[in-house]
């Protein structure tokens, strides 16, 4: 049970979300856009978050959008990671999503939630991040492409009232040789420790990562597993209840190799 | 744009009737099919998504109902325990001891019946993969899935 009470309204395009969230904003409130719900509605029964105003965003045709178009593949961020896995229209992508959270959940868990909330793992941005993915963000009065890779640095990069719309890949990304190796304490459905992924990238294995530091990362391209952590990723790994920062260096370490076997380098 | 605030009635569709109800839109659909409608098959377990007990079917896709706004069901079938009535796969789990203590066993059927209903043979790897949605204290799980294979086997013979 959700012990505080909330506004809840849906908008219908991208336009109107913005309107109410600034709206709202105005009024001294605290809004959310919505989509999923699961991890937003957990925190409000928890009360780790506390807003005055839901604006659910799944209605938004922008934010539905499942396009394979002449040179890139988009994309929309109220996609449930389900139908994502269930179309496998980006193997790299589904792979990474089938392993966040179990099914039921997944038919919830959207694209744009996983990659926005507040939870640090964000598994699904991974294949964008590889593949050179560009993200679209809406802001009032404007609507800017950017490199995924710009979207984290350490936090996310959208500002407060911005709402990610759309992510694209170039379509050769979709038929791109890749790795995903998920670590957990031991349940197949349970958090991640850490997550990789791989591909390759010009004679390269091109890598990125989550849960070790709190943010996705994106290795410089390897042409050997033991370059992996040779200076190349932050020496902070987290350290809590689920591993230490050794043991997560560790199982970055394995991982690593793994992924270079499962691309056949090694 | 419609804005929800306070209480407010909505109607939902549920097991095929429309049934109007005051909720906040801070409600759950688990709390108000429990607390408003007096649908108590969808059990709260953990209500914090782990446990599936509380899976419900919306528009035919199991969710978790403690993880979701009752009001973003307007305008949606829901498919509560209480909607299944004598199905083939209810009787499976009678006969092959699919449940024991009975408190997961709504939520395990209802995401039963979607996996069967999407995927009328499923393999091991997908009913694996549909079933750790939900979680069984008793440890029952042998039972639950010989009682969907049986399922699986009747429509084949």
């Amino acid at each position: 049970m959700i012990h505080f009470d909330f506004d809840y309204c849906k908008a219908e395009s991208i336009e109107e979300a913005l309107s109410a969230y600034n709206t709202f904003k105005a009024e001294g409130k605290s809004p959310l856009y919505y989509s999923g719900g699961t991890e937003i509605v957990t925190f409000c029964r928890g009360g780790q978050i506390k807003p005055d105003v839901l604006i659910d965003i799944k209605s938004i045709p922008e934010c539905r959008v499942f396009d394979v178009k002449k040179d890139t593949a988009v994309f929309g961020s109220a996609l449930a990671l389900s139908e994502i896995v269930d179309a496998n229209v980006f193997p790299l992508l589904a792979d990474v999503s089938r392993g966040v959270a179990d099914r039921t959940v997944r038919n919830r868990i959207t694209l744009g939630g996983n990659i926005c909330g507040r939870l640090p793992y964000r598994e699904a941005v991974l294949p964008f991040l590889l593949c050179g993915g560009k993200a679209l963000v809406a802001g009032e009065g404007s609507m800017r492409w950017l490199p995924v890779k710009e979207l984290f640095d350490k936090k996310l990069k959208i500002g407060p009232g911005e709402l990610l719309v759309q992510l694209e890949v170039p379509k050769e990304a979709l038929s791109f040789p890749f790795g995903v190796v998920r670590r957990t304490q031991g349940e197949r459905v349970s958090y991640p420790i850490i997550t990789l992924a791989g591909i390759m990238a010009e004679g390269n294995v091109r890598i990125a990562l989550t849960g070790a530091f709190g943010y996705p990362f994106l290795l410089p391209d390897l042409s050997d597993y033991t370059e992996g952590l040779m200076g190349n990723i932050p020496s902070s790994f987290i350290s809590d209840t689920w591993a230490s920062s050794d043991y997560r260096r560790y199982l970055t370490e394995l991982s690593i190799r793994q992924i270079f076997k499962e691309l056949g380098v090694l | 744009m419609k804005i929800y605030s306070g209480h407010e009635l909505i109607t939902l569709s549920v097991n095929g009737h429309k049934r109007e109800v005051v909720i906040r839109p801070a409600d759950t659909l688990l709390r108000v099919l429990r607390e408003r409608l007096g649908l108590t098959g969808a059990k709260a377990g953990c209500e914090n998504g782990d446990c599936g007990a509380c899976t419900v079917l919306l528009d035919g896709v199991p969710v978790k109902s403690c993880m979701i706004l009752a009001l973003e069901t307007e305008g949606h079938e829901v498919t509560t325990i209480e909607g299944l009535k004598n199905e083939r796969l209810q009787r499976a789990f009678a006969e092959h001891g699919g449940f024991q203590c009975g408190f997961c066993t709504s939520g395990f059927l209802l995401n039963a019946h979607a996996l069967l209903s999407s995927h009328p043979h499923p393999d091991d790897e997908t009913m694996e993969e549909w079933l750790s949605s939900n979680i069984c204290r008793c440890t029952g799980y042998e039972g639950i899935r010989e009682a969907i294979k049986s399922c699986c086997e009747e429509v084949d013979s």
